[in-house]
């Protein structure tokens, strides 16, 4: 009884351990951003998860900035990539190039900015499907294949893409399968009056608050690998995950127990993905909540960053401004608990 | 601490059993009534054997589903997540599966909610078991009471008796009423035989029978003044009425000044016999005895149809229903006495019977309501004159004359083409160009005689209609 003693409280401190380095980094990035603690704190979440983000929101509001703020308090390396039209899979992934040494000359391949920790895919949807499409096995399969050879990227990676929602002229929505890869899609909205007077006081002062990196050097990265192992044994209790399943097939037009708005306003609902999206992003809300397993709470938290971009509504949705989040907070209504 | 760890494993093993036995309750409480009321009817031999069968059915269908039922561990965590302010706590290690690295924190979170929070209690029990277990039980009670009755009406129809008891009863037949009431509540009486029940049946029949027949010659001494009544007037009204198409107009009316109290009286005495016979049949047990039962039911027809009320009389008096009187021809004119519906029943009846059950025809023809009978003697008595005479044809339909003629038939021959053999102009279509196409002259309506573009007598027919010839032919 006692080693069970022992043992909790061992649990007890990883899980103390975790509350308190994801604190330090919200704490640091909070130094340069202002306001927006639940868009850091989930973007924190699906890194911590091994997720990636899409961030949507009108310019100007600190998109970049978060993640630029996220990858020096982490300690990891960061690449930004600015999606255009002319913009070509090589330019992201890498290009073999001719090289000479010692009077020979033969082809090497030199790593596109896919291959760092951390990716900024600012405006993603401004390059054409092609491009979009390169990000795709890097994003799932942390790996790229150039010129018949596979190239393992960089651990932890994380990708976090921007979007402008207003813009549409020269754009191209991203496909349904790259929107799945996505484990949040967080919306960012614009700063109140009183975070506005913040952000002034901030940036037009002398005074430039700069980011601590919170994990340095392999020692870091060998944490963040812990903080993400504990993610995955955090507990869910069976009726948690099927009220999970449960959830995700109420948003299923043809699903089980699919409320009529959905089988009205829906085309696709989500998949097996949505369902590891939300099952871990409760874990992490878990242990940030101190606790070593899931609640209903905690997956209620997260059922709108992690379905939002994975319903596809149909034109009579578009057409009576029927919006994702509020078909799901109908569906989490009308969801009885098991 | 130590001992803590297990706490909230034992809380949520003795919620569920909690949990458990508080369903079960709720199960079986409102059954228990109705089952010990029932097995105390079934003691004292007040249930019939199938309803205690069907009983123990459906004790066996609740003892089922209550064995179905078991202590749910994910009812009672959740209940203890809720009453103790946890956060899925008892509902994660209600559901763990192995040893996990991070269980033993949730059993200690759990173990610490559970001492701080104390016993949790099952929410108090619900008032409806109890409400419902009174419903039911006054719902079984009511159904024990009237179970013995509605079952006897059942097999032995007491209900109609009771019914035509009170009609009796109304109109001032006391004694037959009585009489009918004490066969009702002898049919309803689970613990007669049936041979007593038939010995209760006969006796009312008899005293039925006894109380016709002192009314019949009570009703000859007093009456035998309707105009009616003269059966020799009968014969001669419905001689004279034959051939003119208003023999039934005429009975009809003469029936419906005949009815009265008496019509009354005897009409339900009428049923009553024909009840009767029908429960002596179905307790005789033989049904060829119940069929006898309804043919005596038919051939006591005359006699109740020589009181018949109005009803009776304006049915008899439907024109075109040649069928259903017994005063004429007849259907099949060959037949002697005419068809066999009621009315010539009737009158072969009365004919046959003769002066047994009729000791005074006139005075039986004076009863009121009596029409029916006098005709349906009269019918008898000139049934077998009535074989050799001339059809009567004011009862064929316009059109239709004996033997299958047609009177006045206006009808057109028409030839039937052969199998294979397309007519010129039943399928022609159109060509473009063709100004004024011909239309096939089969379909088309036919000119009145004597216009232009008559037809002649015969007429090709259209290949659609060859069938529908052949099959009316």
């Amino acid at each position: 009884m006692n080693d069970r003693v022992t043992s909790s409280e061992a649990e007890r401190g990883r899980i103390e351990a975790f509350r308190e380095r994801f604190t330090a980094i919200e704490r640091e990035v909070g130094k340069v951003i202002v306001g927006h603690h639940a868009v850091l704190r989930k973007v924190l979440a699906a890194f911590f998860a091994g997720g990636h983000v899409l961030l949507e929101g009108v310019p100007g509001l600190g998109k970049t900035l978060i993640v630029r703020s996220v990858s020096t308090a982490l300690g990891l390396s960061f690449k930004r990539i600015q999606f255009t039209p002319d913009l070509m899979p090589s330019d992201i992934i890498g290009a073999q190039i001719l090289t000479e040494e010692k009077a020979e000359r033969e082809f090497r391949f030199r790593p596109g900015p896919i291959f760092a920790h951390i990716v900024l895919a600012d405006e993603v949807n401004r390059a054409s499907p092609k491009t979009q499409s390169a990000v795709l096995e890097a994003m799932e399969e942390r790996q790229v294949t150039a010129y018949g050879e596979t190239y393992p990227l960089l651990d932890p990676f994380f990708v976090l893409a921007t979007q402008n929602p207003i813009e549409l002229e020269g754009t191209y929505p991203l496909p349904e399968a790259q929107l799945d890869r996505f484990l949040f899609k967080l919306l960012v909205e614009s700063p109140n009056a009183a975070e506005l007077n913040e952000i002034l006081e901030r940036t037009t002062t002398e005074h430039r608050p700069e980011v601590n990196v919170i994990f340095v050097g392999d020692s870091g990265q060998g944490t963040i690998a812990e903080m993400r192992r504990l993610v995955r044994q955090v507990l869910i209790a069976a009726p948690l995950q099927e009220y999970v399943v449960a959830l995700i097939a109420a948003t299923t037009p043809n699903g089980r127990g699919s409320i009529p708005a959905v089988r009205t306003y829906v085309r696709f609902g989500p998949g097996p993905r949505a369902a590891q999206a939300v099952v871990l992003g409760a874990k992490v809300n878990a242990l940030l909540d101190g606790r070593a397993h899931a609640s209903f709470e905690d997956i209620g938290d997260v059922v709108l960053p992690a379905l939002r971009h994975r319903l596809i509504l149909n034109f009579q949705a578009e057409a009576e401004n029927v919006t994702e989040d509020g078909l799901l907070g109908e569906v989490l209504r009308s969801l009885r608990r098991p | 601490m130590t001992v803590e760890t297990t706490l909230p494993y034992r809380l949520i093993d003795a919620t569920a059993t909690r949990s458990y036995r508080r369903q079960l309750g709720e199960i079986l409480l409102p059954a228990a009534p109705p089952a010990i009321a029932l097995a105390i009817a079934l003691g004292l031999g007040l249930l019939p054997i199938e309803l205690a069968a069907a009983a123990a059915i459906a004790a066996g269908m609740v003892m089922l589903y209550a064995s179905g039922l078991a202590p749910s561990k994910i009812q009672a965590a959740r209940f203890l997540d809720h009453s103790l302010g946890a956060k899925d706590h008892f509902l994660t290690l209600a559901t763990a599966a192995g040893e996990r690295d991070l269980l033993t924190v949730v059993e200690a979170d759990a173990a610490a909610i559970a001492s701080h929070g104390g016993s949790a209690r099952l929410p108090p029990a619900r008032q409806r078991p109890f409400v419902t277990s009174l419903l039911l039980s006054l719902l079984g009670f009511a159904l024990l009471w009237s179970l013995p009755r509605l079952s006897s009406l059942a097999s032995t129809g007491g209900g109609g008796l009771e019914q035509i008891a009170a009609e009796l009863a109304a109109s001032g037949d006391d004694e037959l009423a009585r009489a009918l009431g004490e066969v009702s509540r002898a049919l309803r009486d689970p613990k007669l035989s049936n041979e007593e029940k038939r010995a209760k049946v006969d006796e009312a029949l008899r005293k039925l029978d006894a109380t016709e027949r002192k009314q019949a010659a009570g009703a000859g001494s007093s009456g035998g003044g309707g105009q009616k009544g003269d059966p020799n007037q009968q014969q001669k009204k419905g001689e004279q009425a034959k051939g003119r198409g208003e023999q039934g107009e005429g009975s009809g009316s003469q029936k419906q000044q005949a009815a009265g109290q008496g019509g009354g009286s005897g009409e339900a005495r009428a049923k009553a016999k024909q009840e009767l016979a029908k429960i002596a049949g179905e307790l005789a047990g033989e049904p060829q005895k119940a069929e006898k039962g309804e043919s005596a039911k038919q051939q006591q027809q005359p006699s109740g149809g020589g009181i018949q009320g109005p009803e009776s009389g304006a049915e008899e008096r439907k024109p075109g229903e040649r069928e259903s009187t017994g005063n004429q021809p007849g259907k099949n004119p060959d037949k002697p006495g005419g068809n066999q519906k009621p009315g010539g029943d009737q009158g072969a009846s009365q004919a046959e019977r003769g002066g047994e059950n009729q000791p005074d025809q006139a005075g039986q023809a004076a009863k009121p309501g009596s029409g029916a009978g006098a005709e349906g003697q009269s019918a008898g008595q000139r049934s077998s004159s009535a074989a050799d005479a001339k059809p009567a044809e004011r009862y064929y339909k316009a059109g239709e004359g004996p033997d299958g003629t047609i009177v006045d038939g206006r009808y057109v021959r028409v030839r039937v083409p052969e199998e294979n053999q397309q007519l010129p102009g039943s399928e022609r279509v159109a060509k473009p160009g063709d100004a004024s196409p011909q239309t096939p002259y089969g379909n088309a309506p036919l000119p009145p005689p004597g216009a232009p573009g008559e037809v002649g007598a015969e007429q090709p027919l259209p290949l659609e209609y060859r069938d529908a010839f052949k099959t009316g032919s």
